[in-house]
């Protein structure tokens, strides 16, 4: 068991804290930075970096609060989510301080800041969470902010829909994932990743809770043949790209079977699965990179690799592939991050994201170009680097070929875009005269970065043991003594380090791309037709009821009254029929003559409603509406269910006001129909409404069913503690129902108010 | 009593599906008010009518003394007007905007077939 890992019994809040006070910033960052400008992104950052330090400091633990449902608030620091801790947070503060020169003031941008920062808590809460359920809330989470960073720019049509389909593909990821986690209850009877031990090879669920789980983490994190999402997100603002499309949020599908590699890997489809994927979109990504000329394309097809590679390695059983993943995990998110941002700052200089178009710009921007070419050093995979690392002990991992193909493939392009990226727009001839360093905020990302990349791995001696250590402890279910050094002497492996990082370098230097239009695999297009077809088939289903309706004897084509004709036909019909078969009706109600009251309710409610077919103005037909729905009320009030007469009461209410409101400017009734149509239809009608009566007559003289009414009657008290039995349905035994129907009204208001706001281009 | 509001039931549903059938777009939105009405009122007499007797615990008691009024199909049908209130308050939002856009009420004026035929 993983238990005594962790030092337990610390009266912490330390996690919760975190996540608390993330959530509540992204509530108050629009505040700070319509006040402060751009500037606040700044401000903001300190939250990143205090917990940047809590991560240093704050001890392994596990906590847990029940929650509903059978859910917990789990939270769990231990290796694997401390490195993600460090990497989300510290990456965060710089690319904060980054936006803060990035952006200029612009509406909307308070907007930004809430939903970045509000990602940052969700990414943090992903990573923190015990609990499988907790970590899916916490996954869509980011999906949804990711959408709304991505379509930040929401005049551009392709920024929308590139934000769509970037939240489509995950959150449907997502989905598969959750009903993976259920499956994996049934084999582990837990949903705490602590507490779930291992899956046997021979469980008969594990194969598809791991199928269901790894799509969502395949989604997530771009792996072919979901990868087509990736590039196109790159229509977020370069901060969002650098942070959630390089360093975090694509790399919450790899923290994911991270996680779960202790209790999966013992799956049998594990290795073939996981090895197959990342094989594909390691080759896939190297060969899409081939086409492109755009700098965060470029990046975002590296990204795709660096993943498919890190896939790769967690689907083998090996240590040095372990080693490999977690110094691979580190030195990607520090030179991607660093590379991100120098494209954004070059591309502010240059007014140009063409890497080809950019030369010579070492002299006018020293910064830029120091923090660049570190953090390319680190992605060729240079001695003194974490990139050469992870390479090294990639290189080590026994076995077949595979393993050296996969990481050619990625070394190969990180080698390519980096040297593209981060160390040729630097040299050469100067073309772009009036190019000058961006502010201090806009280099210090990509210089700490390319620091800490080299620096990190000169000193990986010191602290490896400590953190690294602690990453595999939790990978392996076990504690691991791994030996971290930067170098392993001149041998083979070496050797083939070294030239892949020259090719890698050549390639960039020589290779220009293949071809203007990249060929998307029809993924991408593939997609876009299906969405744009949606509307046809939707449109075609309800064409469907067409023929239906051409039963009752109306010209077809596909008109709703014609459907609704049908429709009411059939279901006379039917319930016609069901009474006729279930032999003569007993009508067994004893009749009990009605009190005056009762019977004059009962009259004037029928006969209003009857009015309202002939009234001739709206308003006189809304009136009369109300007064049914009154009636009604007063039936409900008069036969023991105070709480619905007040419920309709109210509704009918708002609906006649809006009603007056809405019709009020609308012509009066016409006679549209002509005459023998409103005879089919009275003929219809009133065979719909004797056979709803005729049914509900028949309800009535069966004998009832109150066992269930007694039942919750007699727990409303001493399980519910409410005396209105009603209630106690409402907001307790069926508080989920009750959740359901308060999202439908606001879904509706939302509807309502998207619906007032819009300005009606005239049609016609 | 329930013999006439059954009778009820019956009138509301035929005014409802009557209503729903015209052309008239605010008239088809004042069907679907009175059918979520006569749906309510179906499954209110459905649980059966017990005058008087609301399922509310009095003071003291724990549970319910028989014949109280079936509280599961109350819940049902409070959920439901809440509901239909939602869907018929942008249903009638809808209907505005739709006026502005075609500048008619008539439902066949939406419709691409017509539209074709008459012009």
């Amino acid at each position: 068991m993983l238990g005594p890992l962790w030092r337990s019994g610390l009266p912490d809040g330390g996690m919760l804290a975190v996540l608390g006070v993330g959530f509540l910033l992204s509530v108050l960052a629009p505040f700070v930075v319509r006040a402060a400008g751009p500037k606040g992104f700044a401000w903001l950052a300190a939250y990143p970096a205090g917990v940047f330090a809590w991560g240093l400091a704050a001890p392994s633990e596990v906590t847990a609060f029940p929650w509903a449902a059978g859910v917990e608030v789990a939270l769990r620091l231990d290796g694997l989510s401390r490195l993600f801790v460090l990497l989300v947070s510290g990456l965060g503060a710089l690319i904060l301080v980054y936006a803060s020169g990035y952006f200029k003031p612009r509406p909307n941008l308070g907007r930004f800041a809430g939903a970045f920062i509000g990602f940052m808590a969700s990414m943090l809460g992903l990573v923190l969470a015990d609990d499988a359920i907790l970590l899916f809330v916490f996954w869509e989470l980011t999906s949804v902010t990711s959408y709304l960073l991505i379509g930040f720019d929401h005049e551009s049509p392709s920024a929308r829909a590139s934000a769509q389909q970037a939240f489509l593909v995950t959150a449907a990821g997502g989905l598969a994932m959750l009903a993976g986690f259920v499956v994996l209850h049934s084999e582990t009877g837990t949903f705490r990743f602590s507490e779930m031990g291992f899956v046997v090879p021979e469980a008969l669920m594990g194969a598809p809770a791991l199928l269901l789980i790894v799509a969502g983490c395949a989604t997530k994190s771009a792996q072919f043949p979901f990868h087509f999402w990736l590039p196109n997100a790159m229509a977020a603002p370069t901060p969002v790209s650098a942070f959630l499309h390089s360093a975090t949020m694509v790399k919450a599908g790899v923290y994911l079977l991270a996680r779960l590699k202790p209790t999966m890997e013992s799956v049998t489809l594990w290795s073939p699965l996981l090895m197959g994927l990342g094989a594909a979109t390691a080759l896939v990504a190297l060969a899409l990179l081939a086409y492109h000329h755009d700098a965060k394309k470029l990046l975002a097809y590296t990204t795709m690799g660096a993943l498919g590679a890190l896939v790769f390695l967690l689907g083998q059983p090996d240590r040095y592939a372990l080693q490999a993943f977690v110094a691979l995990v580190t030195a990607h998110a520090l030179y991607k991050g660093a590379l991100f941002l120098t494209a954004g700052s070059l591309d502010k200089a240059t007014g140009t994201r063409d890497v080809f178009a950019w030369s010579g710009l070492g002299r006018a921007m020293p910064w830029t170009a120091f923090g660049g070419a570190l953090a390319a050093g680190s992605a060729l995979g240079l001695v003194g680097t974490l990139g050469f690392i992870g390479k090294e002990y990639a290189l080590k991992v026994g076995g077949a070929p595979a393993g050296w193909i996969v990481t050619a493939a990625f070394a190969l392009g990180a080698g390519l875009v980096a040297s593209r990226v981060g160390i040729l727009p630097f040299v050469g001839g100067r073309r772009e005269a009036k190019a000058i360093e961006v502010p201090w905020a806009m280099w210090l990302g990509p210089v700490v970065l390319g620091v800490a990349g080299i620096g990190l791995a000169l000193s990986v001696g010191l602290w490896g043991a400590g953190l690294f250590d602690e990453v595999g402890a939790s990978l392996r279910g076990r504690p691991v003594d791994w030996t971290w050094k930067p170098f392993f002497g001149f041998d083979r492996v070496f050797a083939a380090s070294l030239l892949l990082a020259g090719l890698g370098f050549w390639l960039g230097w020589r290779i220009r791309p293949l071809g203007s239009t990249p060929p998307t695999m029809g993924l991408d297009r593939s997609w876009h037709r299906a969405v744009a077809a949606l509307p046809g088939w939707a449109a075609k289903a309800t064409s469907w009821l067409a023929p239906v309706g051409s039963v009752t004897g109306a010209a077809a084509g596909g008109r709703l009254r014609d459907g609704l004709a049908g429709l009411f036909s059939v279901v006379t019909v039917v319930v016609a029929t069901g009474l006729a078969s279930s032999g003569p009706i007993r009508f067994a109600v004893p009749f009990v003559w009605p009190g005056v009251f009762e019977a004059m309710l009962v009259v004037l409610a029928g006969a209003t409603a009857v009015a309202v077919v002939f009234a001739p103005r709206r308003v006189s037909a809304i009136c009369m509406l109300g007064i049914v729905g009154t009636g009604v009320a007063l039936i409900f009030l008069t036969h023991g269910a105070p709480d619905l007469a007040l419920t309709q009461l109210l509704a009918e209410l708002l609906v006649i006001v809006i009603a007056v409101l809405v019709f009020y400017r609308l012509p009066k009734f016409r006679s549209l129909s002509s005459g023998w149509v409103r005879v089919r239809d009275a003929t219809i009608a009133l065979g719909f409404g004797t056979v709803m009566a005729l049914l509900l007559l028949a309800v009535q003289s069966s004998p009832p069913q109150a066992d269930v009414a007694a039942g919750l009657a007699a727990r409303s008290v001493p399980e519910a503690y409410g005396r209105n039995v009603v209630n106690t349905i409402l907001v307790d035994f069926r508080a989920l129902d009750t959740l359901g129907e308060a999202t439908v009204l606001v879904v509706a208001a939302i509807g309502v108010l998207a619906l007032m706001r819009l300005r009606m281009e005239d049609a016609a | 009593m329930s013999v006439l509001v059954v009778v009820l039931v019956g009138v509301l549903f035929a005014v409802a599906a009557y209503l729903m059938m015209r052309r008239s777009i605010v008239k088809l939105i004042f069907g679907l008010l009175l059918l979520g009405t006569s749906a309510n009122l179906f499954i209110f007499v459905a649980a059966r009518l017990v005058p008087g007797r609301p399922p509310i615990v009095a003071p003291g008691q724990s549970t319910l003394e028989p014949p109280f009024a079936d509280p599961l199909g109350q819940a049902l049908i409070l959920t439901a007007i809440v509901i239909s209130f939602g869907v018929l308050a942008f249903a009638m939002v809808l209907v505005k905007k739709t006026y502005q856009a075609i500048g008619d009420d008539d439902l066949d004026a939406l419709d691409p077939v017509s539209r074709e035929e008459e012009g």
